[in-house]
């Protein structure tokens, strides 16, 4: 028997449905959450290219990433003619980067306890982003979930998370202000899981008179009242501020010849830096941003997202965060 | 506007004192214009620096004389020399002088915190953020702290 050319099709598209494989039904959006939240379960390697958008500047930067669980990861970052520029390392417990024969030590990521707890931090998550899950086209060749952190209110950066539907390792992390020149990405170009990673690979030296420690890398976790006792100053800091953030924790470092404050406030997705400082801080002409005369203070553009610095009283307050400028101007003036 | 905004006109923007269409007028250019962007800061330092610039009582001689001179109106033997309308123009010169050198001199001894170490010490926290894009925030982290040590090793201590 003879089928017609129509009844051909019909069939062949009948053939394929059948053979095709189920598709995976969408996991809930906390489950989803909570894959993204964890580090990763396997070994793995691949090309990480990080694009940034701020103002009318724009960044890229092409890595390589070897990680091996539970939580050793290097980064070499690469010049555009793949020759690596800096190299980051850390074995969970210290982190060392390296450029040029200076390698600057501290601890690692994530080896601190914070102020907040990981629950309280997740509740406020929670109480400020809407979790949206629907798929994507694929990363780095492979099928994604993709997850999608919406704020509750406007003037705040959203935040979409591509996650391995085989693996869970967050393949692509996009945040973004929409309408607005404001944006990051990092989205893997390569991606290898389940390849066994040399244990040399998580080693830096750093015992060697070339090794300098970093403040920042070895920050404290402080609570306000704490400040207080280690700048000998009363904290004017507020524990709440405007768009849902909330105090998490104070560090106080030097810059220079002078004392630096600063708290950090979070939305359980969006940190906001505080510094309070004695002097002004310095911010490059050529990132400064037009404002309104009735604007609380100067206005920059960063990678840090956008930066304010303002006076109140005999202060001086250093804002950074990947906020509108209107909200970041509703957070300064609630500072003065 | 053609060319750049006029100095008073910035410094009235500044002081919020321009009426609502020259003020729309100069917010339009400075949008495009990052040198008059860059002049507006300037004199947001300058305003700041004089602000917190040190206040001084008037010498107790100069406050009679100018009481004697405006209250009793008694005039000491120099007040011919104030008929002379000539000294009137060039004392408020070198009044004006005077003070914008002192101002010039303390805005110049205000030293200001570097931006780079604030940028280091955001970045390395926000990779202690609950929800994670360490590789975006180890990118900007580690430039900015080969930056740093680039600059200066003391900044780093």
């Amino acid at each position: 028997m003879r089928l017609s050319p129509t009844s051909s099709k019909l069939a062949a598209a009948v053939a394929a449905a059948l053979l095709a494989l189920p598709a995976a039904a969408a996991p809930a959006a906390e489950d989803l959450l909570q894959s993204a939240l964890a580090e990763p379960a396997i070994p793995y390697q691949g090309k990480v290219m990080v694009t940034q958008w701020y103002g009318k500047q724009t960044r890229a930067e092409e890595m390589r990433v070897h990680f091996a669980p539970p939580d050793n990861v290097r980064r070499e970052f690469l010049t555009p003619d793949g020759t690596v520029a800096r190299v980051s390392v850390s074995d969970g417990e210290n982190e060392a980067v390296s450029r040029g024969g200076k390698v600057v030590v501290g601890d690692a990521v994530r080896s601190y306890e914070k102020v907040m707890t990981p629950q309280r931090e997740r509740e406020v998550l929670l109480s400020n982003y809407d979790l949206l899950v629907s798929t994507a086209d694929k990363v780095a060749g492979r099928p994604v979930w993709l997850l999608t952190l919406k704020p509750k209110i406007e003037g705040k950066a959203w935040q979409s998370m591509a996650l391995d539907q085989e693996t869970k390792v967050v393949l692509r992390v996009k945040r973004y202000l929409p309408r607005r020149s404001f944006a990051s990405q990092a989205s893997f170009i390569s991606f290898e899981p389940n390849k066994p990673q040399d244990e040399g690979l998580f080693h830096l030296g750093t015992a060697t008179s070339a090794a300098v420690s970093a403040p920042s890398l070895t920050p404290d976790f402080m609570t306000l009242e704490q400040l207080a006792k280690e700048t000998g100053r009363a904290s004017r800091l507020p524990q709440a501020l405007p768009g849902g953030f909330v105090f998490e924790s104070a560090d106080a470092f030097k810059a220079g010849a002078s004392r630096v404050a600063h708290a950090r406030y979070t939305d359980g997705l969006t940190v906001l830096s505080v510094f309070e400082t004695e002097r002004p801080v310095r911010l490059p002409k050529s990132g400064l941003m037009a404002t309104d005369a009735g604007f609380p203070g100067a206005l920059s553009a960063s990678r840090a997202g956008k930066v304010l610095k303002l006076k109140a009283g005999d202060r001086h307050y250093t804002l950074m965060g990947d906020l509108s400028r209107e909200l970041l101007a509703d957070v300064a003036r609630a500072l003065k | 506007m053609n060319g750049h905004a006029d100095g008073p006109d910035l410094s009235a923007y500044l002081d919020g004192a321009l009426a609502p269409e020259p003020r729309a007028r100069v917010e339009l250019h400075m949008a495009s214009c990052a040198d008059c962007r860059a002049e507006l800061d300037s004199l947001r330092h300058l305003k700041l620096a004089l602000s917190a610039a040190p206040r001084r009582n008037m010498p107790a001689d100069l406050a009679l004389a100018l009481e004697r001179r405006f209250v009793t109106g008694a005039q000491p033997w120099y007040a011919a020399l104030s008929r002379k309308r000539v000294w009137v123009p060039a004392g408020a010169l070198a009044v004006a002088a005077m003070t914008v050198s002192l101002w010039l001199r303390s805005a110049a001894t205000i030293e200001e915190i570097p931006l780079e170490p604030l940028l280091a010490a955001h970045a390395r926290y926000s990779a202690e953020a609950l929800v994670p894009e360490d590789n975006l925030v180890a990118s900007n982290y580690s430039d900015q702290l080969s930056d740093l040590s680039d600059a200066s090793e003391s900044d780093l201590q």
